[in-house]
């Protein structure tokens, strides 16, 4: 549980860098590297099936947070002009 | 790849979506909600369930040897205890098996059945029958309802499994042709525009959803085709190929149940030093036990119990006698060969149940998003045909196609959310549950599509059905409250955790659908272009989108 939740962290914070950083290297290890306590404690399929849903909700999670935060930065910038 | 090809496949995932997007959804939907369906939504279904009860192996081996005391010999040698609250049963089961010899030379299984209050093993009910005749004569419940409605949309075996079993092959052929069209995957999977406008809003929403959710949902597409097929097609097929067409044959072959010898030295029936043995740490909850030819010496017991560290259930097997055979077996794995461990990982990743309540969430919103995927998909298509350039039909004909994708999707949500107040009126006092399930499931959904093809104004409606969704959903935990005496406030007192984890579900469930329905736009958005030639310039929103004072449905 505490790990899973852990994975969840890591990998929100490498979508963030895979969205907002030009889909770096560093993202995609990141996420990668988040697997690892996952396979860890579990066995390897049962972590497997596990981080593959959490980086497609976490991705998903980044994706729409970055795309409804754009419309208020796009307003702001245009308020400052 | 040809543009060409592309184009044929683009057509194929656009009409197989059309056709089967509102299926989909529906498929989709329940599937998140059976996700917690047994056994949380069980357990909050049954008063008598909702604080667990210890596992107590000594009080339920003396209910055993009561109820056997009561039964002919003849069913003495094959008896299932089944546990409360794990799976499917609110209450202690103890069932007992024997096998009758028909006119025709056939056999078929009679059983007498006791159930049993979990906490004070009182005897509540005893049935006796065909186990067909058994379980469709007792009670049933909401997670029952929507489970079944799930995987067989409750037209039942056949047609229903095949619809069923043939959706997750369309879902599958929609994400193979979805790839194969998108392949600019990584942009799309981090373009998410909701404020350009409303096609945009759709298009990002349907391939974030779909490459996101790609692993999920191709995983959800094949075990869910296989799991509808598996009965109807392949083991009849494979049945017809290796054993003459005799599945009963081929399933003894396959998963044979190991009775044992009778070495005719009589034994007590015993099933207390087992349970403990298996109720460890280590090992999933007990789902149930079976004994077989448990009045004798060479007696064996299989106690199943849920995933523990492996994906799928487990089955260990006793020597009644004390002599331990085998301790852990999964059910096809001891086949041999790769296929063993995929059969029995299938079931799990299917319902995602192999990971506690944390895999369970992320199955549930995943699924959730599955349904998104479907319905945003159906939305792009309508709004091309309504407002842009594609389809044949007329527009009156696509707005038609619109108003009952929003009826049957909304409409399939909110007769979920009405089972919910269903289960805590009705239910308890009525012996025709199954009745009153279908009545009032069916009857609210076809009020919700006839409501919305009645309606000119889609967008209104979703709004009106949101809401309304939104608020029976709010209201149901303080139901609860009233009726049970079981609510959020009291958990930490009354120890009824599942109950209040799925209260607050639909307490935030509710309040999110109330939100949604209050932000969404009461009519369709316009590009300022096109706002600027239909309608009041002081209408609407800032920014790029705008919403005409006019109605344009």
């Amino acid at each position: 549980m505490v790990w899973t939740v852990l994975s969840l962290g890591m990998m929100l914070v490498a979508a963030k860098l895979l969205a907002g950083n030009g889909r770096s290297a560093a993202g995609w290890a990141l996420a990668f590297a988040s697997a690892a306590p996952l396979v860890a404690i579990m066995n390897l399929a049962k972590a497997v099936f596990i981080w593959l849903a959490l980086l497609g909700l976490a991705g998903f999670a980044v994706t729409l947070a970055t795309g409804l935060t754009n419309r208020s930065q796009g307003q702001q910038a245009s308020a400052e002009s | 790849m040809q543009r060409d090809t592309t184009k044929r496949f683009y057509a194929v995932h656009s009409w197989v979506g059309a056709i089967t997007a509102v299926l989909i959804f529906i498929i989709a939907f329940t599937g998140a909600v059976s996700v917690f369906g047994r056994p949380e939504i069980k357990t909050w279904a049954h008063e008598v369930s909702h604080v667990p009860a210890e596992l107590d192996p000594l009080r339920i081996e003396q209910v055993l040897r009561e109820d056997a005391a009561t039964v002919p010999e003849a069913y003495l040698d094959n008896i299932q205890v089944l546990m409360p609250g794990v799976r499917r049963r609110p209450v202690l089961s103890v069932q007992f098996d024997r096998e009758v010899e028909t006119a025709d030379g056939r056999t078929e299984h009679h059983i007498i059945r006791f159930d049993h209050d979990p906490k004070t093993y009182e005897l509540v009910d005893r049935l006796e029958g065909e186990p067909r005749e058994v379980f469709e004569n007792e009670p049933k419940d909401l997670a029952d309802f929507i489970i079944t409605f799930h995987a067989d949309l409750h037209l039942g075996d056949p047609i229903g499994l095949l619809l069923t079993g043939l959706l997750g092959l369309t879902l599958f052929a929609s994400i193979v042709t979805g790839v194969i069209t998108h392949r600019k995957v990584l942009k799309e999977a981090f373009t998410f525009r909701p404020f350009r406008s409303l096609r945009l809003l759709f298009t990002d929403s349907h391939k974030v959803l779909g490459v996101w959710g790609l692993v999920f949902n191709s995983a959800i597409a094949f075990t869910g085709a296989f799991l509808g097929l598996a009965v109807v097609l392949l083991l009849p097929a494979a049945a017809y190929v290796s054993f003459e067409g005799d599945l009963d044959k081929m399933v003894e072959t396959y998963l044979p149940l190991n009775e044992p010898q009778k070495s005719g030295i009589p034994a007590e029936l015993k099933i207390a030093e087992v349970l403990s043995a298996v109720d460890q740490p280590e090992n999933g909850p007990i789902v149930s036990a079976q004994l077989l030819t448990g009045t004798d010496q060479a007696g064996v017991a299989h106690v199943y119990t849920l995933a523990g560290d492996g994906i799928g259930g487990e089955t260990h097997r006793y020597q009644l006698n004390g002599t331990v055979l085998e301790s852990v077996t999964s059910q096809f794995s001891q086949l041999g060969g790769a296929a063993g461990p995929i059969l029995d990982a299938m079931f799990p990743i299917h319902f995602g149940n192999f990971g506690g309540t944390v895999v369970k969430l992320i199955w549930f919103v995943l699924g959730l998003g599955t349904a998104l995927l479907a319905v945003s998909g159906s939305m792009i298509w309508v709004e091309r045909r309504v407002h842009g350039s594609s389809g044949s039909l007329s527009v009156a004909s696509y707005r038609r196609i619109s108003r009952f994708t929003v009826g049957a999707c909304c409409g399939v949500v909110l007769a979920t959310v009405t089972l919910f107040h269903l289960q805590l009126f009705v239910l308890p006092q009525v012996a025709t549950t199954q009745t009153w399930l279908m009545g009032t499931f069916f009857g609210s959904w076809a009020l919700a599509i006839v409501w919305s093809m009645l309606r000119t104004n889609d967008y209104q409606t979703t709004r009106e059905l949101l809401g309304l969704t939104g608020a029976a959903a709010a209201l149901v935990p303080i139901a609860n409250g009233f009726v049970t005496g079981n609510h959020l406030l009291n958990v930490f007192s009354g120890g009824h955790w599942v109950v209040a984890g799925v209260d607050l579900g639909l307490l935030l469930l509710g309040a999110a659908l109330v939100v949604i329905a209050l932000k969404l736009p009461s009519q369709r958005p316009l590009r300022k272009s096109e706002n600027r030639q239909s309608a009041s310039p002081s209408s609407g929103l800032s920014g790029d989108l705008a919403y005409p004072e006019a109605s344009t449905s």
